[in-house]
């Protein structure tokens, strides 16, 4: 994997997703609000690259700087200094109109608060994001559908959010997040909302797509739910202070606990 | 974790010989815990002893041809085991509340301070553990037992980190208060937080 490359300097319309660009590279990103002495430094000096396929979980207490880095990191901030980019294109080479279509294409969002309409069915919701790009209603709901029984929910297409349970609204979510074949999912504690079992099923789902190549950021304080990323990295008070090694083999694993009790 | 008695438990649905017992015990357990023969039959030893289960002699020709079948006390025993509380009363000796406890009083209050060091080594390490008992549990041939079982270590360690985070917070928000050392009276050791708790 080339790290930056394509980067800054490629053409801003053509937007390559080459296997060897990162979906996700932040690089020394510094966020300030306000200044002097009402300076308040939210990210300072983050770097954070996600490979293809990663799902990378961000932890960190209330006011760390998780949702800051959420929101730069899907171009809905800007940076103060460093840059980010996505497929190796800098965010903030892209005038207004490219970011948007960028951030359409390329980037699916998941909240806590699942976020769908209500007066539009499951695989209206997910159609939405490819009308908006431009898809015929035919050709984006034969895809939103398809994208629905990825996600387990092929008997719920027709289904109004107040009918859906909260699991089933969270993964409408995700295949919302990723039906235009965006290949980066960034999420807000996706399973606040959601009892450990139901959450366990949304995760299981996120999981399942990033084995099949999305890439995800997910940020919590929930640690049953970023034990479910290959790679857990921690913020404190805007920097990223550590992170987990790469996991072990499970069979490793269990040998060794064999020989601990 | 007390073998004997979930051996007990085994027995009460029909009788068993000592490799039956280990197979169904770990398979049971999510083959978190893995027993010797050894252990399974001094196990069986002593609940014989105890007139909790026999042995049939009957047609065996050695000790490991032989099923052991409950008797009416050991079922007794068992429901009295099953239902009388875990270790909830006195605090267990928890390995990592003791360090955490011990660096916060060694060094109470700077930023970047042992504390926050020791605490987020160990915050790292227990959210480690969980990734590995997530992944057995993602694994999709992974048995019921197996799943309750990881979900029994990822609630013990997600309690870890939570309080971990509790007293990562307790610092930041203020000056650590030393208590004055408890005074022991008489011979009996037990400190007066521990008395209030089991009362």
């Amino acid at each position: 994997m080339t790290p930056g490359q394509g980067s800054a300097n490629a053409p801003v319309d053509v937007i390559a997703t080459s296997n060897d660009l990162l979906p996700l590279e932040l690089q020394n990103v510094t966020r300030v609000y306000g200044q002097g002495a009402r300076e308040v430094r939210a990210l300072t000096n983050v770097n954070l690259r996600i490979r293809r396929g990663e799902f990378v979980a961000v932890m960190g207490p209330s006011g760390s700087g998780k949702s800051t880095l959420l929101t730069i990191a899907g171009g809905l901030e800007t940076v103060t200094s460093g840059c980010v980019r996505v497929d190796g294109t800098d965010l903030s080479s892209l005038n207004p109109t490219k970011l948007a279509a960028t951030r359409l294409q390329r980037i699916g969002y998941v909240f806590q608060e699942f976020n769908l309409l209500p007066a539009l069915t499951a695989v209206e919701n997910v159609a939405m994001p490819l009308e908006l790009g431009g898809t015929n209603r035919k050709e984006a709901m034969a895809r939103a559908a398809e994208q629905l029984g990825r996600v387990g929910l092929s008997d719920r297409t027709e289904h109004f959010p107040d009918d859906l349970s909260g699991g089933e609204q969270q993964r409408v979510a995700i295949a919302r997040a990723l039906v235009a074949g965006n290949q980066l999912v960034l999420a807000d504690e996706p399973t606040g909302a959601l009892d450990s079992v139901t959450g366990e099923s949304v995760m299981r789902t996120l999981r399942a797509s990033c084995n099949e190549g999305a890439s995800a950021m997910v940020v919590t304080h929930d640690a049953q739910l970023a034990a479910w990323a290959d790679r857990v990295v921690f913020l404190r008070d805007g920097r990223m202070i550590d992170e987990t090694d790469a996991a072990v083999t499970p069979e490793a694993f269990l040998a060794n606990q064999g020989g601990r009790r | 974790m007390s073998v004997k008695h979930s051996l007990l438990a085994l027995l009460s649905t029909r009788s068993m010989y000592g490799q039956q017992l280990k197979a169904e015990f770990e398979a049971r357990t999510g083959e978190m815990w893995p027993l010797n023969v050894g252990q399974v039959y001094t196990s069986l030893n002593r609940l014989e002893r105890d007139g909790f289960v026999v042995a049939a002699a009957e047609g065996a020709d050695d000790d490991a041809r032989r099923p052991y079948e409950i008797t009416p006390a050991g079922e007794v025993e068992l429901g009295m085991w099953l239902r009388e509380p875990g270790n909830s009363k006195v605090p267990p000796r928890d390995e990592l509340v003791m360090k955490i406890m011990i660096a916060v009083s060694i060094e109470p209050d700077a930023a970047d301070s042992l504390s926050h060091e020791v605490i987020q080594s160990h915050r790292r390490q227990s959210i480690e553990a969980m990734q590995r008992f997530t992944h057995l549990k993602a694994d999709p041939t992974a048995g019921s037992a197996s799943l309750m079982m990881c979900d029994a270590e990822l609630f013990r360690l997600e309690a870890a980190v939570r309080w971990l985070d509790s007293v990562e917070a307790r610092l930041r928000t203020g000056a650590m208060v030393t208590a004055p050392a408890a005074q022991i009276v008489g011979d009996d050791m037990t400190s007066p937080i521990t008395q209030q708790v089991n009362q």
